[in-house]
């Protein structure tokens, strides 16, 4: 009986295990998993900014819900992505408007900038986050699901 | 219980079972703390059989103080046999936490009376429970030791008005119960271990998983980061919950599977000493509390919880793996103990009935039917049979039996039926003496241990002093000494894995493995081949043997004469069988030794002897008699002188015959010369075989004998030992001075004898072999007994002792060189320090599994089956 039970135990855990390796393969084929920023839910976090035209100095960023003490990063667009980084500010948690982002002096924009909302996780009031060392950063954007907690704005 | 007086100290031996060792400085570090007891004379902790033996003056310790001590130095130790202390020989049960006694209660008339017992035994300080059963009037006190003893406990019932008395088990209980409590701590204790690997490796594996494996660790965390900000809120970093994953999955088993080894290390350090628990406990919180810090503190730095959950993981599998391969080293002892028969059948009243072996008594006349096992020892009064004495003796032709023989309980009958009275029962069987005397060599410490507990001694500070000096040059020199290795680590996180792995695979587990199982397993070997090997000292110094005397009477020889040849004179009115049935039948009627050889092999040649009338001996002549009518006078030269009888035609033959080591006897019939029967004392069948394979091994082969020089060379050139080999002439007294002498020589000297009138020689030689087990007084004498007499055993014996000796070095070989070459490989960063766990684990199940190897060891003189 003892024995027939450990039969049992061990079939079950070699199954779950099995499963779980299956599971997990087929997970890491459909996301990106290991780009995975803060995960936040949709509830928990909202960032609200319109165009601005002719915008050169700063973004405005309408309203943001953040989940934590946060940055607002403005990101050149690059091919549609994120790129070169050309202005953050420090929003505290909960809902913050009219945020004003200052943009670097020699910043070039691009049609659209992108502003993300990353995470304070390290020393205050440095910004700590680079692509090349992304899960050392302690100020990861913030993702819902998959989706990065982003907006394009045009400032053409 | 082995005890002895010497001056005006009385001092008294018990052996204890010991859990939670798991090395060799364990049991250094018990053996210096019993040490250092006042009264504790000697300590010897044996690792493989965990077993504590010490010998103790009573009245300066106890039985309990010795538990507490072992307590103290972090182990659990559990009285088995031996000590005369009052607080423990009245013991059911003694661990290190408590104790448990049984009163006897007398004065009870109610419940409250009961009730005002148990108040009072629970008041004083050190009982945690006390139990009084009204009906059986005993109260079951669960008690410490080290706090309160048997006495107190005995004045506080006296003080609350009643009177208590210690029950005393009778000793067979005790000592049953007392092996029923090695075998439940140990069953239990492996158990708890088996319980605990079964968490940590079910925690260990999935935090390595997660925080080490791709895509599991990239996908495990995000998604549980997921459920996370969905169901609890906020929000999560999936790199920071992998680190909380590693920190919830590797707590446990940091704590509750690794606690052992906190504790371990905490009574060590006490003792300012090392041991395993030293480099397992430091290597494993070096990499957990580190973790915590990169958790909480220093975020963008990596952890290494699975290091420490894994080495954990690692280390309990490889000494769960070393008991079971520990266990089988023991497995001589179980096969003996399982040959005891579980019944007898017995007459008693008149009547045949079956009952437990254990009620037999001796003076019990016991029925063995075919096939059947018999139960105790005894002496055959009715029937014959012959009888299977393999699974002792080893010997595998079954052995006659008639009236008169003895036999040996734990056989097997083969074919007939008999009847025998038992002489030996219970714990003075021939089987149980032998259990216990290899239960006593298993138990026992090798001079080569020394060897080991040396080099462990200092070998744990060694290792710690190693693996600080290999941090701080990876701290401080790593990036310019290897630039290349772990490149995404920063100097101090890979100093810090460096420096863990060095720890970690530098234990000298293997090391404290390598002599005991050896010992166990080669001791058991030796029982299973008929070579009784009484210690660990005796096996050891047995491969050293340079020189062998043999004595010859019994020992090389049958020691029984027989008749070799008989010869009827040529000129003989009778021929060789008629006179031959004359002669014994004569010698039927006379007590001589010589007599009983002819009459012997008168009837093993089915001659049928006629009646004698008017028969006489003759002092230091022979014997004389009618037969047949015929007047037949049996004797040497002198009657055959006296009877007027010429037999100087013959004198060739016979000084022919004498030259050759026999006796002659002469015999006329009706005054006519008939004939010459030869008697001698020959050599055994194996013994000239057994010598050559001595001397092929490079061991000088004597024989020493009272007998005068010519037939004690006519039986040494029979046997192949040459001339000079020889030591006749020798005075039973003096055979330990010719042993001596040869000693002097510088040689190791074994000497082999039936222990009957050589005991001083075998005391006296380095290694005593005596032949013939089953005998009190072969049992008692020499290092080593041989089951049964067959000088092939001797070689078997010095076979086993090589090939124990050889594993043994082999082991330290293994052990010392697995750490010599470990030790640089860690420090090179060429070893994370979960896999350093693994293998250091592992050194030590291959060690034990070398130690098993030796159960294939094979005779090399195989005996002839049949």
């Amino acid at each position: 009986m003892r024995k027939f039970a450990i039969i049992a135990a061990a079939t079950v855990g070699v199954v779950l295990f099995g499963a779980l390796t299956v599971w997990t393969f087929a997970q890491a084929r459909t996301h990106d998993y290991m780009m995975l920023g803060v995960v936040v839910a949709e509830e928990n976090v909202a960032l609200d900014v319109s165009d601005q035209p002719g915008a050169t100095d700063s973004i405005v960023v309408d309203e943001v819900l953040a989940p934590d003490d946060s940055w607002l990063v403005v990101h050149l667009d690059e091919d549609g992505m994120p790129g070169m980084r050309v202005g953050v500010a420090r929003v505290p948690e909960g809902v913050s408007r009219d945020v004003v982002i200052e943009l670097d002096d020699d910043a070039v924009l691009t049609d659209d900038v992108i502003v993300a909302l990353h995470a304070d996780r390290g020393r205050r009031d440095e910004f700590e986050f680079s692509m090349d060392a992304f899960h050392r950063s302690p100020d990861k954007p913030y993702f819902v699901e998959f989706e990065e907690v982003a907006r394009r704005v045009s400032v053409r | 219980m082995d005890q002895s007086t010497t001056e005006q100290r009385h001092t008294t031996e018990a052996t204890f079972s010991v859990t939670g060792m798991t090395c060799a400085s364990c049991a250094a570090v018990i053996e210096k703390v019993l040490g250092r007891r006042e009264g504790v004379s000697e300590a010897t902790v044996n690792l493989a059989s965990e077993k504590l033996t010490v010998v103790y003056d009573p009245a300066l310790i106890g039985e309990a103080d010795i538990v507490s001590a072992v307590k103290g130095a972090g182990f659990t130790a559990a009285l088995l046999a031996g000590g005369e202390d009052p607080r423990s020989a009245q013991r059911v049960e003694v661990s290190s936490h408590h104790a448990t006694v049984q009163l006897g209660i007398t004065g009870m008339t109610c419940s409250s009376c009961q009730t005002v017992i148990e108040r009072s035994l629970v008041a004083v300080e050190g009982v945690s429970s006390a139990v009084v059963n009204l009906a059986a009037e005993t109260a079951t006190v669960e008690y410490d030791p080290a706090a309160v003893s048997i006495d107190e406990l005995v004045g506080a019932v006296k003080d609350a008005g009643y009177d208590a008395v210690v029950v005393p088990p009778a000793e067979e209980i005790q000592a049953e119960s007392a092996r029923d409590l090695q075998k439940e701590a140990q069953a239990r204790h492996t158990r708890r271990q088996r319980n605990l690997l079964i968490m940590s490796a079910s925690l260990a594996v999935p935090a390595f998983l997660f925080t080490m494996v791709p895509p599991f660790m990239d996908v495990i965390p995000a998604v549980v980061a997921m459920w996370l900000a969905n169901t609890v809120g906020g929000a999560w970093d999936p790199h920071m919950v992998m680190k909380y994953m590693g920190l919830v999955l590797a707590t446990p088993v940091q704590f509750i599977a690794g606690a052992q080894f906190y504790r371990g290390f905490w009574h060590a350090l006490k003792r300012r000493m090392g041991n395993m628990d030293t480099l397992i406990a430091i290597g494993t919180s070096a990499a957990y509390f580190y973790s915590v810090i990169a958790t909480f503190w220093l975020v963008e730095e990596p952890v290494f919880f699975e290091v420490a959950a894994m080495l954990i993981t690692f280390v309990l599998l490889g000494k769960l793996l070393e008991a079971r391969a520990k266990g089988r080293t023991g497995d001589a002892i179980k096969k003996l103990m399982g040959l005891a028969a579980k019944t007898a059948r017995v007459v008693r009243g008149g009547q045949e009935i079956d009952i437990p072996v254990e009620q037999v008594v001796a003076g019990d006349i016991v029925v063995v039917r075919p096939g059947e096992k018999i139960p105790v020892d005894g002496v055959v009064v009715e029937g014959s049979s012959s009888v299977d004495e393999s699974m002792l003796t080893g010997e595998s032709i079954p052995v006659e039996k008639h009236t008169g023989d003895t036999v040996i309980g734990a056989t097997i009958n083969k074919l007939g039926s008999f009847r025998f009275r038992a002489t030996k029962v219970g714990k003075d069987t021939a089987l149980a003496q032998i259990i216990r005397l290899v239960e006593d060599a298993q138990g026992s410490k090798a001079p080569i241990q020394r060897f080991a507990d040396y080099i462990s001694s200092y070998f744990v500070p060694a290792v710690v002093v190693i693996a600080i000096i290999t941090f701080l040059v990876w701290l401080f020199l790593g990036p310019t000494l290897f630039p290349g290795a772990l490149d995404d680590l920063t100097p101090f996180v890979k100093a810090l894995l460096v420096g863990t792995a060095v720890l970690v695979i530098a234990c000298p587990c293997a090391l404290g493995l390598a002599t005991p199982t050896a010992i166990m397993v080669g001791t058991g070997k030796g029982a299973e081949n008929g070579v009784l090997i009484k210690s660990g000292e005796a096996l050891e110094t047995t491969h050293k043997t340079e020189a062998i005397v043999f004595d010859k009477t019994g020992t090389l020889t049958h020691g029984k004469p027989v008749v070799t040849e008989y010869e009827a004179f040529d000129d003989a009115t009778i021929d060789r069988d008629g006179f031959f049935r004359l002669a014994a039948a004569l010698e039927r009627s006379s007590e001589h030794p010589l007599a009983e050889a002819i009459v012997a092999h008168a009837r093993e040649a089915g001659v049928e002897l006629p009646a004698v009338d008017g028969f006489a001996a003759v002092p230091g002549h022979g014997v004389e008699g009618e037969v047949e009518g015929r007047r037949v006078v049996l004797g040497n030269r002198k009657l055959m002188v006296r009877e007027g009888v010429d037999v100087s035609p013959w004198a060739a033959r016979t000084e022919q015959l004498e030259g050759e080591g026999k006796t002659v006897m002469l015999t006329a019939i009706d005054g006519v010369p008939a004939g010459l029967i030869a008697v001698a004392d020959t050599l055994k069948p194996a013994s000239r075989e057994a010598v050559e394979r001595l001397r092929a091994m490079g061991i000088e082969v004597f024989m020493i004998t009272g007998d005068n020089r010519l037939t004690a060379e006519a039986i040494a050139a029979q046997a192949g030992i040459d001339r000079e080999h020889v030591l006749a002439e020798v005075l039973p007294e003096h055979k330990a001075e010719e042993v001596a002498k040869l000693q002097e020589r510088g040689l190791s000297v074994a000497m082999v004898g039936d222990g009957i009138n050589d005991t001083p020689a075998l005391a006296q030689a380095d290694i005593g072999i005596a032949m013939g087990a089953g005998t009190d007084v072969a049992m008692e004498t020499g290092g080593i007994v041989l089951m049964k007499d067959d000088l092939r055993d001797v070689v078997t014996a010095i076979e086993l002792s090589r090939a124990t000796i050889r594993r043994i070095r082999w082991n330290f070989v293994w052990a010392l060189g697995y750490n010599s070459l470990g030790i640089p490989i860690a420090a090179l960063g060429f070893l994370r320090p979960e896999l350093a766990g693994g293998a250091m684990a592992l050194s030590s199940v291959s060690v034990v599994s070398s130690s098993l190897l030796l159960r294939r060891f094979k005779p090399s003189m195989r005996r002839a089956e049949g």
